[in-house]
Order: C-alpha cells, then sequence, then structure tokens
C-alpha cells in the first residue's frame, strides 16, 4: 500500500508541475461554462409574459364580460393587457411590435349572439406564435362560454322544454360546470440551463483529466521505468493501484473545484452536497475504469491517446453533453444510457428534485460502470501479458 | 515550388494521425446524425394522461385532446409515471383523471377530487393547459346542457345528454378567428425555412472546420519544438514562403473536410445548402480563416499538451459566441453584436442568405468580413512565426 501511495505522489507532482492538468482538469471546462452561460443565458428561462391589446367596438354586456375576463388575467400577471380604441390602432400596434396579440370584439358582438354571430377576431405577430395561440385560448375560453349557454337552451328545447320560458332557461344555462381544471403542481426535475451546461462541461473533462493516470502506465513501459519498478521490492499491483489513485484523486479534485468555481462564479445550482459528492466519486470511479480499459487497448500512449479522445467525445456526445439528447427520440434517449455522462447528469436532476438520495440510483448505475470497466481491463491487461 | 512542398508535407503529417482521420471525417457526420435524431422529430407538445379509464366521460375528454393536431396525448395507469415524464422533460405537461370521475358525472354531480394539470418547466406548459381546460370546457358543456334540460322538462338526464351530443355540432355561436399581421422577422422566417436540421448542420461544419484547425496547431509547435521549421528556413525559402506552404496545407485540409461534410449530410440527410456558387467561397474563406487561426495559435504558444486543451477552448468558445450552438436568432441584440466579432456569425449570416436563395452576388458583406479575418489572422501568424524561428532558442 505504501508503495502504491508513493506512486501516486510522484505522479501527482508531476501533473502540477505539468500544469496541463488544471488547464484541462478546472480552467477550460470553467471557461467554456461560462462562455456558454454568457451566450445561452437568460434564453431558456425567461417568464413567460404575453402582451395583449384588446379593442372593444361592441357597447354590449357580452363584450364587456370579455373585457372583465382579460382584465382579470391581467391583475393575476400573467398577462400584460393594453387598451386600444378600435381595430385598427390594435393592430397597428401589433404591426409595430409592441404588442404581441390583439383581440378585437367587433360591434355587434353582443346583438349577433342570440343569432348566432359575430366573432372574436385575434390578430397576431407572426414573431410571437406561442403568445397569439395562448390569446386565441383565452378567447375561445370566453366564446365557448357562449355557444355552451346555447347548447343548454338548445337541448332543453329539443327534449320538450316551452320556448316561452326561454328568458329562464338561458339564466338556469349560466350555471357553473361540474369540471374545474385544479393547477400549481410543477414537475421539474431538469437542471437549470446554467448548472446543466456547467455540469454537461465538467463531466466531459474529467474524461481527459483521468485519463492521465492510467496511460502514465503505459509511458512508463514505454520509457523503461516500468521495468525498473516492477524489479523493486513491492507488490505487484501497487504500480496499477497508484495509477488509478492519481486518476481518482485528479478527477475527484477537478471536479469539485469546479463545482466550487462555477457555484460561485455563475450561480451554478448543483444541489445537496451529500448527493453531488456521491454522484463525483462515483463519476470519477467510473470515467478512470473506462480510460483504464482503453489504455489496455492501446499498444503505445500515443494509440492510447487516440483511443481516450474517440472515446471520451463519443460518449460525451451520446451522453447529452453538447445539446440534451433526452429531449429527442427515446431511443436515442435509451441510447445515451450507455454513457455515464447521462447518468452523471441524470442523477444531479433526481437530487434536484428529491435531495441527496435521489442520486442513489445514478451512483448504482455509475459503479455498475466501474465494476464493469475494472474487469474488462484487468481481463485485456492479462490477455495482453500472456501472449 | 517549395511552397507545395511544405504544404503536401503538412497534409501529410496530419493525416498520418489516426485521431485526425476518426475528428475530421466520421466525427461530424455521426453528430449531425445524432441531431437529427434528437431534433428532427415532431413538433407537438406531448400531453400525459393519467388515470383514463373506459368511462364514457374521461374517454371523450381525451378523444377532445387526441383530435387537437397541436398536441400528441400519451395515455398511462399511473399518475406517477405521468409525473416522471413531465419532470425529465419529455412531456410538456399532464393531465391527472382521478377515480370515480365517470361515477360522479355520469350521476350529474361535481366529482369529488378535481382532474389536475401538472405542469413542466417548459414555456409551452401554459399554452398546453389552456387547451386541456378547452377540451374539459368541451365535454362540461354538454353535461351542464343536459342537467338543464333534465331541470326543466323533466326527462332523464341520459336521454337529455344524448340529445346535447347529437345536436352540438351544430349549434352556431361565436368563434375565434386567428390571423397575423405584421412583415415576418427576416431572420426568423429563413430559420424556419431552412428546416431546424438544416441550421444546425450549417454551425456544425463551422464548429468542425474552426476546431479542426485549432488542434492542428499542435503539429506546428510539434515542427518547430523538432527543429524542423528551423531547418526549412536554412533552405532557400523566406519566412513567408513557409508560412503559405504551412497555411495552404492546412487550408487544403480544411476545405475539404468542409467540403465532404457539405456533400455528405446534403447526399445523407438531405440537409440544404443552397446554390454551390454561394456557399463554396464562404467555406473556403472560413476555411482560409480557420487555417489562419490554427497557424497563430501553433506560432505563439510552445507546449503541445497545453495548446491541444487551448485550441478546443478556443474553437468550442468562438463556436458558442459565433451562433453555432445557439442559433442566433435566438441571442439577444447586444450578443448579436458580440457574435460578429467571430468569423462563424458571418459565415453562418451568409449560408442563410444563400439557403434563402442568394448566390454569390448576394453574401458580398459577408465574404468581404470573412477576408478581412483571414488576413488579420495570416498577418499576426506570419509575424509570430517569423519571430519564434528568428530567436535564438
Amino acid at each position: 500500500m505504501h508503495a502504491a501511495w508513493l506512486v501516486t505522489r510522484k505522479d501527482l507532482r508531476q501533473r502540477v508541475r505539468d500544469r496541463s492538468a488544471i488547464l484541462l482538469g478546472v480552467v477550460i471546462p470553467l471557461a467554456l461554462a461560462a462562455v456558454f452561460d454568457l451566450t445561452f443565458g437568460g434564453v431558456a428561462d425567461g417568464d413567460f409574459q404575453p402582451r395583449y391589446v384588446v379593442a372593444i367596438e361592441d357597447d354590449g354586456p357580452a363584450a364587456a364580460g370579455l373585457r372583465d375576463a382579460l382584465t382579470g388575467i391581467a391583475a393575476e400577471g400573467a398577462i400584460d393587457l393594453t387598451t386600444a380604441p378600435d381595430r385598427a390602432a390594435a393592430v397597428a400596434s401589433v404591426v409595430d411590435g409592441d404588442r404581441d396579440a390583439a383581440i378585437v370584439v367587433p360591434a355587434g358582438f353582443s346583438a349577433g349572439i342570440a343569432t348566432g354571430g359575430g366573432d372574436v377576431e385575434v390578430i397576431g405577430s407572426p414573431d410571437a406564435p406561442l403568445a397569439t395561440d395562448v390569446a386565441a385560448a383565452i378567447a375561445r375560453g370566453f366564446t365557448d362560454a357562449i355557444v355552451a349557454r346555447r347548447l343548454a337552451v338548445a337541448t332543453t328545447l329539443a327534449v320538450g322544454g316551452d320556448p316561452r320560458e326561454v328568458e329562464a332557461i338561458v339564466a338556469a344555462a349560466g350555471r357553473p360546470g361540474l369540471l374545474v381544471l385544479t393547477t400549481g403542481e410543477v414537475a421539474d426535475e431538469q437542471l437549470d440551463q446554467t448548472t446543466y451546461l456547467a455540469a454537461g462541461m465538467a463531466v466531459f473533462f474529467v474524461f481527459f483529466t483521468v485519463q492521465f493516470g492510467v496511460s502514465s502506465l503505459l509511458l512508463e513501459r514505454e520509457q523503461g521505468t516500468l521495468r525498473r519498478m516492477a524489479a523493486a521490492p513491492i507488490p505487484p499491483w501497487s504500480v496499477v493501484a497508484g495509477k488509478g489513485l492519481t486518476s481518482i484523486l485528479l478527477g475527484v479534485a477537478s471536479l469539485t473545484t469546479l463545482v466550487l468555481a462555477t457555484t460561485a462564479l455563475l450561480g451554478a445550482q448543483w444541489g445537496a452536497p451529500l448527493g453531488v459528492a456521491a454522484l463525483i466519486a462515483a463519476v470519477v470511479l467510473a470515467s478512470t475504469a473506462i480510460m483504464a480499459v482503453t489504455a489496455a487497448l492501446a499498444r503505445t500512449p500515443a494509440q492510447a491517446n487516440v483511443l481516450q479522445s474517440v472515446t471520451a467525445v463519443l460518449l460525451g456526445a451520446l451522453g447529452g453533453v453538447f445539446f440534451d439528447v433526452t429531449l429527442g427520440n427515446e431511443w436515442l434517449e435509451g441510447l445515451s444510457l450507455i454513457t455515464p455522462h447521462q447518468w452523471f447528469l441524470r442523477g444531479l436532476g433526481a437530487v434536484h428534485a428529491d435531495g441527496a438520495s435521489g442520486a442513489m440510483p445514478a451512483v448504482g448505475a455509475l459503479l455498475l460502470f466501474t465494476a464493469i470497466g475494472v474487469s474488462a481491463a484487468w481481463l485485456v491487461a492479462r490477455r495482453r501479458a500472456v501472449t | 515550388m517549395t511552397v507545395f512542398a511544405i504544404a503536401e508535407n503538412a497534409v501529410r503529417l496530419l493525416l498520418r494521425d489516426r485521431a485526425n482521420i476518426f475528428f475530421v471525417f466520421i466525427f461530424p457526420l455521426l453528430l449531425v446524425l445524432l441531431l437529427g435524431a434528437a431534433f428532427g422529430g415532431a413538433t407537438t407538445a406531448e400531453l400525459v394522461v393519467a388515470g383514463a379509464g373506459d368511462g364514457p366521460f374521461s374517454s371523450r375528454i381525451v378523444q377532445e385532446l387526441q383530435a387537437n393536431g397541436a398536441i400528441s396525448v400519451v395515455t398511462t395507469d399511473s399518475s406517477e409515471e405521468a409525473r416522471t415524464r413531465v419532470a425529465r422533460g419529455r412531456a410538456v405537461g399532464a393531465l391527472l383523471l382521478p377515480d370515480g370521475l365517470d361515477a360522479s358525472l355520469g350521476g350529474g354531480d361535481a366529482p369529488a377530487a378535481q382532474p389536475a394539470y401538472v405542469a413542466g418547466p417548459d414555456a409551452g406548459a401554459r399554452l398546453l393547459q389552456v387547451t386541456v381546460e378547452a377540451a374539459l370546457r368541451q365535454v362540461d358543456a354538454r353535461l351542464v346542457a343536459a342537467a338543464v334540460a333534465a331541470d326543466a322538462t323533466g326527462v332523464d338526464r341520459g336521454t337529455a345528454l344524448a340529445r346535447a351530443e347529437a345536436i352540438a355540432g351544430g349549434v352556431g355561436g361565436p368563434r375565434v378567428t386567428v390571423t397575423t399581421a405584421g412583415v415576418e422577422d427576416e431572420l426568423f422566417a429563413e430559420y424556419a425555412d431552412a428546416g431546424v436540421h438544416s441550421v444546425l448542420t450549417h454551425q456544425q461544419v463551422l464548429l468542425f472546420t474552426f476546431l479542426t484547425s485549432l488542434t492542428a496547431a499542435t503539429a506546428l509547435i510539434q515542427s518547430r519544438r523538432l527543429g524542423v521549421a528551423r531547418r526549412m528556413l536554412a533552405a532557400p525559402t523566406t519566412v513567408g514562403r513557409i508560412v503559405v506552404g504551412e497555411t495552404l496545407g492546412r487550408f487544403a485540409v480544411a476545405l475539404v473536410q468542409a467540403v465532404y461534410i457539405v456533400v455528405g449530410t446534403g447526399l445523407l440527410f438531405g440537409v440544404r445548402w443552397g446554390a454551390p456558387l454561394g456557399w463554396v467561397p464562404l467555406l473556403a474563406l472560413f476555411a482560409l480563416v480557420s487555417s489562419g487561426a490554427g497557424m497563430l495559435l501553433g506560432a505563439t504558444f510552445s507546449n503541445e499538451e497545453q495548446t491541444g486543451g487551448l485550441g478546443v477552448l478556443f474553437g468550442l468558445a468562438l463556436g458558442a459566441l459565433g451562433g453555432c450552438m445557439l442559433p442566433l436568432e435566438l441571442f439577444s441584440p447586444t450578443m448579436q453584436t458580440v457574435a460578429h466579432f467571430t468569423p462563424h456569425a458571418w459565415a453562418l449570416d451568409g449560408f442563410r442568405e444563400v439557403v434563402g436563395g442568394g448566390s454569390l452576388g448576394d453574401v458580398g458583406t459577408e465574404l468581404l468580413a470573412l477576408g478581412g479575418f483571414a488576413i488579420t489572422l495570416l498577418a499576426a501568424a506570419t509575424v509570430a512565426l517569423r519571430r519564434s524561428l528568428l530567436r535564438a532558442t
């Protein structure tokens, strides 16, 4: 054990002196997360408050009812509402870009209800399709209520009601419905954009950080120092253990630094510390194991470099580091589960929703990756040693 | 000619590295494929409905929702599954129908527990909510009509409900008409026209070309370190010629990669690029800019490993700032100005013009800007390389 620790200490000192570990492990991911945050920040997480203008050209009670409904919604803060004297003025403000959509009730609307005519017009800006759709939906809520009353009257008359009692029937038809949609619950296991970007960059670069330890084994073999270490009176596994420990320590140091730095500098919110720590430990183990497999498969340090870069980039892309793969195809989402990156990001999402204990499934999966990786690396190395 | 000899050498060195073969030719297409799979799908919002049994009212609600072409309805028995789907971002929102809904409504009573809407974090959750409310209103209208009719005439509720269903379609009344006014923002329109996948691919080709050139800077550092560059100087050639030769080599690789991506994605995935007379000059100039950037990086720094990392950093950072990750259309006005300090933004503007039907003549400004970038970078690279070669180290 002491020999392994010596190997680790030597490697760590070498790496830190080299400065490339610090660059790749901290500076670059942090810089990228910052740039991405600057570029993308504030786009996705905006509060959606559509701006509407309403023009009521009718004097009747029905039109006033729509205006009151809209004013009520505006008072709740869900929309930003202004009024215009007529249709032309309302449309002008939409064309100018001041308003996202105009809602117009034409003259004769209230009178036309009894005869079945009169439409409410929604004129939206082509640059605000979502706001336009919401305006149309609000307007439909209003017109649907009118149509519902007409249906009640028509049904009553159809089953034998007395036409002379229409007034009473209309009044009765105004009763509230039986169904009320209750709202308020929000299900959100997704990381906010800043944290997602920070986590993505962190987990992407950790694969490059941990590669130092395991591939230095190949470098030492090439340089001839490995043979001399083997000749020393130390247990044969201590060199490998030492190298592995180097990778793990570098990886944990890098990720921890990134968590702290992105929290302090970018406002990322990683979540419950215990959960995050568990995920960091697990993903560092998994990435070390995977990089160990690639190192075992390679014959020279140059080859290992290629194999490791390709593996890290492929798994990163598939794992959702560059763009969110879970929003697409079902099978793509399933495929992404073969990457530790996706499990790391999901684990963080679960911690965000459920606290530290939410990390458990992801940690379990990452430990499974580690076990598979270590076994595979060991098998490959043994076969190579024999041949 | 010395210049071509130097260029040929640079190309051969670059291609001998297997990693480059992967990153230059295979990975870009893979990524475009992945992007297509991720973003080329449906544009409908997903709504999960939980707890809709076989009852007449809950199935009616689901029917109303399914009739809406803008949403895709997924049904499940478990409200937990519905919540998880929304939490993970797969569905925009969920409608949870309580047990006993059909029984209560059948008896003419309001249900003890009302339907609940679970919103996800997406901005479209609000629109989905009002859509769900509209569907519930349709069903409710028939229930109320039946109740009123039954109360007024003494007919039984079931018969009244059947009558209401039958005549519901024919009942006139005010409707809502939706139109648009005003001129569509040009950028938005062209973006929508080209299709999301095409725009994403335009971004990727620029990102990769630039990234490859930057990471290839390590080859130049190696050549400096090994003294090869200095020996080239010993031959009857000038620093300028060396720069031209090395740049030409990188330019060739960059251009080949870019054209390969354009043709490959066009043939394999149907990505749109527009008239060749439009995109070829844009790509060529951008490839020149990339080579210049790579040369500058390789001439300025001395540590290969560090520079590899820095190349990745600058490649991704400038790409992001230039609109290669998030489309320029979605940038704030300030960030759009910042973006135009990168060559990427100009190239993307050019692609947009060409896909929108333009050709060589329409992208004059963009070509000029890219030319400016190229000249500046190559000049700086020449100065840096001369300084490093003529130093005594």
